[in-house]
């Protein structure tokens, strides 16, 4: 508590109170414009934020997260389309409700459920961070190992692809990870002579590349798109018949929302469109969904935002991120020479305290960008593509580049960015290539450490509790539902028979 | 049959390039059995490569039932930009990074089908210096030198 209330007193600080302000409106156009969201932005900031302090970084990186993911609402309601894909299912029923001269009240309805969402998942990281943290200290080298390795399983149900192609997607990622010099031995791997790779491939051009460079190429395939902004006079604080009407709805999906979160590697996409569809299990207007019910707005928003909170839970207290973006902050945390865990909590409790602090104050900032902001930021979208994406392009290149002021590194970034289309357009998850590249060092680390410790008789592993905990887990993660497939078909086929 | 193929290749480029990062891990030094922390520094990367490699026989396994997913075409402009960037890379390394940078942008805006002089101008040349002089006086980014870097570094 202490730590919250001097993380709140640091906010006195002109500087990063400002900092907050100009990153939430920067994360509300980045997540207005069509083809960037959370990630990308996150992507895109973090080689402002190496040339910043600790804490400013992490509060930049956190602040764009949860104020991109708001604001994909906005163009969701208003041109349907969704600034983020969290905000998808906020299309379904915003700009419906939209067409029928109600845009002021659907953004209403999406500012406070966004807002009620994000508070309550930022209470949950206070208190669940520390106390998952505290758990973590009852960890050691084999159930850190068994931990990263259920979080790389959990990559086998990103988006609605294919299982396989995920997971081959996240062991590229942790292959790429073992370019450079073998810390423990001092043996190069995959360097091909080139001095350029001794350190490995970093992070950042690695994000920018697969985030960045491959949306843009993405765009150029989508250049003929019209977008049509609806008319709107004011956005409207939501009448207490609608909150009544909602309020059921918004608690559940920031439940369902916070839950997702804390997952290894699920998101607010997810979260969204689980809460989504139990709004509409559960709610009496259920066949409204669709036509612009504002409980289905309701359902998208709260979760999608609680699910930040959640996500930072894991990516905090264990190092394990729970969500795409959280991935891209644990790496600025890890570049900036912070290893996140229970000696985070332990050594760092200001800084955590500033982190929930800024990211309470930048929740309620959403109300005032939200209800006063809304109609301004919908113009953003209006700017041509033609014009935004090549702006994109050279912050891309000058931040690959400012990284290590290295021309590797930005052919790293092109590079990267021309294969993250190629996976995206043949199904594979370009968010498991940037997880499994983070988690990589981690998992080796870790099962040397753990072989190390058992004097090379690695299946001591399964002796540990928790460490066989999470062993179960991964496989319950990776073989859970094709088995249960496979019970179904078989019982299918012998109730035929 | 072209169905079938196009959801073979990407897996089967995966278990390639996974195979030879197998193969070539044989290249890595081995550590005396004093020094080693676990397992030898090609272990590992081995490790990983063989899961990708049976993930791709998985995955052909699976597809050998896929039907049609052949990706639609590409259009004229991604070719364009890809180009552009490939020009972008090339100029950057070869010749000067700010020259680059003006071509890149000026060249993508260009191919995705802007033609207004002020806006080209705009993007190719107003930009990218204005980046370029924030990153080296925000940032104290130093850029690599070359024709135009040189005019301001002196």
């Amino acid at each position: 508590m202490g730590d919250i209330l001097s993380g709140l007193l640091a906010l006195g600080d002109p500087k990063l109170l400002l900092l907050i302000v100009a990153t939430t409106l920067a994360g509300t156009v980045i997540g207005v414009l069509p083809g960037l969201n959370a990630t990308t932005g996150a992507a895109l900031m973090l080689p402002f934020t190496l040339t910043m302090d600790p804490i400013s970084a992490t509060v930049v990186l956190a602040t764009i997260y949860g104020s991109a993911t708001f604001a994909g609402s906005i163009t969701a309601i208003l041109i349907n389309t969704p600034g983020t894909s969290a905000s998808a299912t906020t299309c379904l029923d915003g700009y419906p409700l939209a067409l029928r001269g109600e845009a002021g009240r659907a953004l209403g309805v999406a500012t406070i459920a966004s807002t009620f969402g994000g508070l309550v998942s930022i209470v949950f990281l206070f208190v669940a961070a520390p106390l998952m943290a505290r758990l973590a200290y009852d960890f050691g080298p084999p159930e850190y190992f068994a931990l990263t390795l259920f979080g790389l399983s959990m990559l086998a149900t990103i988006g609605g692809g294919s299982a396989v192609k995920n997971l081959i997607a996240g062991a590229f990622g942790v292959l790429l990870a073992t370019i450079g010099v073998d810390l423990l031995t001092g043996v190069e791997r995959y360097t091909f002579g080139t001095h350029a790779l001794y350190d490995g491939i970093g992070f950042v051009p690695v994000m920018i590349g697969i985030f960045g460079i491959a949306e843009l190429l993405r765009q150029s395939t989508q250049l003929g798109t019209e977008r049509r902004l609806i008319a709107m006079r004011a956005v409207k604080l939501p009448s207490w018949a609608d909150i009544r009407r909602i309020r059921t709805t918004v608690l559940r999906s920031t439940g369902i929302g916070t839950f997702i979160g804390v997952l290894p590697a699920e998101g607010a996409t997810i979260a969204s469109m689980i809460s989504y569809n139990e709004a509409r299990r559960w709610s009496p207007n259920r066949d409204n969904f669709g036509n612009g019910e504002i409980e289905g707005i309701a359902a998208s928003e709260a979760a999608n935002n609680s699910a930040i909170g959640g996500s930072l839970v894991p990516t905090l207290a264990l190092g394990i991120p729970g969500s795409p973006t959280a991935a891209i902050i644990l790496a600025g945390l890890l570049t900036q020479g912070l290893q996140p865990g229970p000696m985070l909590f332990a050594e760092q409790g200001e800084f955590l305290g500033v982190i929930f602090a800024a990211l309470l104050v930048a929740n309620l900032l959403f109300i005032a960008v939200g209800l006063g902001g809304a109609p301004i930021f919908a113009r953003i979208t209006t700017i041509p593509v033609r014009i935004l994406w090549p702006l994109v392009f050279l912050f891309s290149i000058v931040g690959a580049y400012a990284i290590r002021q290295s021309q590797v590194d930005v052919i790293i970034a092109l590079a990267f960015g021309v294969i993250g289309h190629l996976m995206i357009r043949h199904g594979f998850s370009v968010v498991s290539l940037a997880i499994g590249l983070v988690l990589g060092a981690m998992v080796e680390q870790r099962l040397g450490q753990s072989v190390a410790m058992f004097r090379g008789e690695w299946w001591m592993l399964f002796t540990r509790p928790i460490a066989l905990t999470f062993f179960a887990l991964t496989l319950l993660a990776l073989f859970g539902a094709p088995t249960t497939h496979l019970i179904r078909k078989i019982t299918r086929k012998e109730i035929a028979s | 049959m072209r169905a079938r193929y196009s959801s073979f290749l990407p897996l089967i480029v995966c278990a390639l390039i996974a195979g030879f990062a197998y193969g070539w891990s044989y290249t890595f030094k081995d550590v005396p059995p004093m020094l080693i922390r676990g397992f030898q520094p090609g272990a590992f990367p081995r490790l990983v490569a063989g899961i990708i490699i049976a993930l791709s026989l998985i995955g052909l396994w699976q597809a050998r039932h896929a039907g049609e997913d052949r990706p639609g075409a590409l259009p004229r402009e991604f070719h364009l930009s890809v180009l552009m960037l490939g020009l972008f890379g090339g100029l950057a390394l070869i010749g000067d990074f700010l020259f680059a940078l003006m071509i890149g942008c000026a060249g993508l805006a260009w191919c995705w089908g802007e033609r207004r002089p002020l806006v080209l101008i705009g993007l190719g040349l107003v930009a990218p210096v204005a980046v370029v002089l924030f990153f080296d006086a925000a940032f104290q980014v130093r850029f690599p030198r070359g024709f135009l870097i040189n005019l301001y570094y002196g």
